[in-house]
């Protein structure tokens, strides 16, 4: 069962990767290549070792509660949490083969032990029917109203995180950067035409309306941590201010790539999403700064053409 | 009144519909009838702008139909996923209440996720998510699948309180909630709408189809 599943996960990887060009395998073999140095470097040290082992076990944590085919898995084998656990080890080899490099080898031994109860955690979670309701988010924005629901704990956590680690430099932003690299998933859904219709707008208008609604939504929760911050260390003022609109640049770029490859009831495809990925690591890689600039100038473009077909009744 | 002349329409190259006229008064509502693959869905598509005709003129009040006139209850319905019915409506009500009211007949839980919801809420909602926007055509695609008898009930009581002012065109399978509800029916055949019948006609229509489909299935 698990050599079929495994041949699935392999074509869904290279079904992927339809759409992309060559020069994006050079942009993300550059990023692989500094991701790759910049982390060896780091686990040369013990204390960052076990930070990165510990970490990594969050997003596959992450994965293992969101992902929607245990019940499937489960259908096809007894033991659907070791079809998960040997999913999860292929997914973290990369990081493991560098562990084998460095002093901190040892570790890669209760990694893998950890992916077993991750791997069998949550395996009959119970849909939820009532929703809490949500009264600090704008109606208009309710693709923040689904992420949020989808990500409460750990958008909560981060966010009263992002407030504690206020006294230390630089934590905060970190922290600002990963929520919005959250954020920045909640646009990888379309909504159904309907939706689309509702604000009786041009693809022009509708563009301007929704990245309103949206940075607003986006600045409301977060302007307070970044005034804070900013009155906390003062000396570091003005990287804040040229990190945060950064920040928002991320938004934008997500926010148009989803109507640049808009389908009705459909995610976006996994291309866009893996080039707006790129988008999301540049307020970290100077080298990307211009990034998102360039392709939320490229996807407006695309993004108006393409909602025209829907919205030119409202031009 | 929504007025059609020789529309053409294609898909994948194949011909769907095929100098299709037609005619449909305000303050009516029209029963499409076709059995499947006769094109219902795509003669609604063409209305609502989702399928460019490859010719022909469709006009409403003699200007160019708009999606700006119309609402549309589509077949399969989908929603935004990770929302409440709540919150689903009141994108539809621009900051009013409005479809607190409407939900006194309908009863859903709108607090609830709207993934949670049986086939026939989700039903309810979409068609509640039409009302609301109040626009004066209404192109409703099967409205009644999955429908309880109780909700068929208030859909039919809700269709005949506002078609006075609207253009209501629907779908059925169910040939007995098309003579229920419409004042007219058309027969959409062979690639154009072949006959219309008023309500007066509907017990001689009802009569030939079930008279053709008992030929036809006796032939096979």
């Amino acid at each position: 069962m698990l050599k079929p599943l495994l041949e699935i996960r392999l074509k869904q990887i290279l079904r992927a990767q339809k759409g992309l060009h060559w020069y994006h395998y050079i942009i993300f073999g550059g990023l692989l290549l500094y991701l790759v140095i910049w982390l060896y470097n780091l686990l040369l040290q013990r204390n960052s070792a076990i930070v990165v082992a510990a970490t990594s076990l969050l997003p596959i944590l992450a994965l293992q509660m969101h992902r929607n085919d245990k019940r499937f898995v489960s259908h096809l084998s007894h033991f659907p949490y070791l079809i998960f656990w040997v999913e999860y080890t292929l997914l973290l080899s990369p990081l493991l083969l560098l562990y084998t490099f460095t002093a901190s080898w040892f570790l890669i031994c209760p990694v893998i032990l950890a992916l077993l109860p991750i791997s069998n955690f949550g395996l009959e979670l119970p849909k939820p029917r009532k929703a809490i309701p949500l009264v600090f988010i704008a109606d208009a924005c309710f693709e923040w109203k689904a992420g949020v629901r989808k990500n409460k704990w750990l958008l909560c956590i981060l966010y009263v995180a992002a407030f504690a680690l206020c006294l230390y430099p630089f934590g905060s932003l970190l922290i600002l950067w990963f929520s919005t690299a959250i954020i920045s998933t909640f646009y990888q859904r379309c909504e159904p035409v309907n939706l689309l219709t509702v604000p009786e707008k041009g693809a022009k208008a509708f563009l301007y309306y929704k990245l309103k609604a949206n940075l607003k939504q986006f600045m409301v929760l977060t302007l307070p941590l970044l005034l804070l911050y900013s009155l906390l260390h003062p000396d570091h003022m003005v990287p804040a201010l040229v990190f945060y609109p950064l920040l928002l640049l991320v938004l934008v770029s997500s926010i148009l790539a989803k109507y640049a490859y808009y389908e009705p009831n459909n995610t976006v495809s996994s291309a866009a999403s893996f080039l707006n990925s790129i988008d999301i690591l540049s307020p970290l890689l100077p080298f990307l700064l211009l990034f998102p600039l360039i392709s939320s100038i490229r996807n407006y473009k695309k993004a108006v053409h393409r909602l025209n077909l829907y919205l030119h009744d409202f031009n | 009144m929504i007025s059609i002349k020789n529309l053409n329409v294609e898909q994948k190259g194949k011909v769907i519909l095929q100098h299709l006229t037609g005619q449909f008064e305000q303050g009516q509502v029209h029963g499409i009838v076709g059995l499947n693959g006769a094109g219902k869905t795509t003669f609604l598509n063409s209305l609502y702008g989702f399928i460019k005709p490859t010719a022909g003129e469709i006009t409403y009040q003699e200007k160019k139909l708009s999606k700006k006139y119309i609402s549309y209850l589509e077949t399969s319905n989908y929603f935004y996923a990770g929302i409440t019915g709540g919150e689903y409506l009141k994108l539809f009500c621009k900051a009013t209440e409005k479809h607190k009211e409407w939900n006194k007949l309908f009863l859903l839980p709108l607090n609830n996720l709207i993934e949670s919801y049986s086939t026939g809420m989700k039903k309810k909602l979409a068609l509640m998510g039409v009302l609301l926007q109040n626009k004066p055509i209404l192109l409703l695609d099967e409205p009644f699948n999955g429908l309880d008898l109780e909700s068929m009930w208030v859909v039919k009581r809700i269709i005949s309180d506002i078609k006075h002012t609207k253009t209501i065109l629907l779908t059925s399978h169910i040939l007995e909630t098309l003579t229920d509800n419409c004042d007219f029916i058309h027969r959409l055949e062979h690639k154009k709408i072949n006959q219309v019948y008023a309500k007066e006609d509907f017990k001689q229509f009802q009569e030939l189809l079930y008279q053709e489909l008992h030929e036809k299935t006796a032939l096979q």
